[in-house]
């Protein structure tokens, strides 16, 4: 009796650009350290600042 | 003439409410082009869109028996749009998920199908939308992925300008 093992891979296509995407962005700060990075779109920060997160540092 | 493969050419275009295109049937490459314009196709090999789904219209009929015959013929009835998702791979760094965090519940905007791309001419389709979901996917066996669920207006088809 034999064992094999087979190894697989998942294909993971996707539609992004081959050269990414040039975006500026924004990374919020809480008091505690934690960080989040997000787009500058006044609605998700002000989402982010409702938690305790802040612009800069 | 030619069929094309949409990889690396379509593009999907989020403009958030305030930074709205001030004609959707002609969307200029400067509004194309701004800051606040967000690229929603990701970046390759990391947090990028694999997936969309519900992005278009549901025509329908209504149906108008009569007693004069069995034949029973139709007018149109409404078309209705249903919850639109769009999916995407997790990067494993947090930050380099700019889209997850982003797109919490609420926000809202103007999402723009560019099947074409973005190039002067090409075709476009913009719908209002609102985040209704972001979830995580729970899938074992599949690259790790999450979903943003959409409410939606109706499409304004539009050429994009110079």
């Amino acid at each position: 009796m034999s064992r094999t093992n087979t190894e697989t891979a998942e294909n993971t296509g996707d539609m992004a650009s081959p050269t990414g995407s040039n975006r500026k962005t924004v990374t919020l700060t809480h008091k505690d350290g934690r960080t989040v990075t997000c787009l500058p779109i006044e609605s998700s920060i002000n989402h982010y600042a409702a938690q305790g997160f802040k612009k800069g540092k | 003439m030619g069929r094309f493969n949409p990889k690396g050419v379509e593009k999907w275009l989020f403009f958030p409410d305030g930074d709205l295109p001030a004609d959707l049937t002609a969307i200029t490459q400067t509004e194309v082009n701004a800051v606040a314009t967000v690229d929603m196709t990701g970046v390759q090999n990391s947090e990028a869109l694999f997936n969309t789904g519900g992005w278009t219209s549901s025509p329908s009929t209504i149906n108008t028996p009569d007693i004069k015959s069995t034949e029973t013929g139709n007018v149109e009835g409404d078309s209705t749009r249903s919850i639109a998702t769009t999916q995407y791979y997790l990067d494993k760094i947090p930050a380099s998920n700019v889209i997850y965090t982003t797109f919490v519940k609420g926000t809202s905007g103007v999402m723009v199908k560019a099947p074409m791309g973005t190039a002067a001419a090409a075709f476009s389709d913009a719908i209002p939308c609102t985040v209704t979901l972001r979830e995580l996917d729970d899938a074992a066996n599949a690259a790790k992925s999450f979903t943003i669920s959409w409410s939606q207006g109706t499409a304004t088809a539009g050429v994009f300008a110079a």
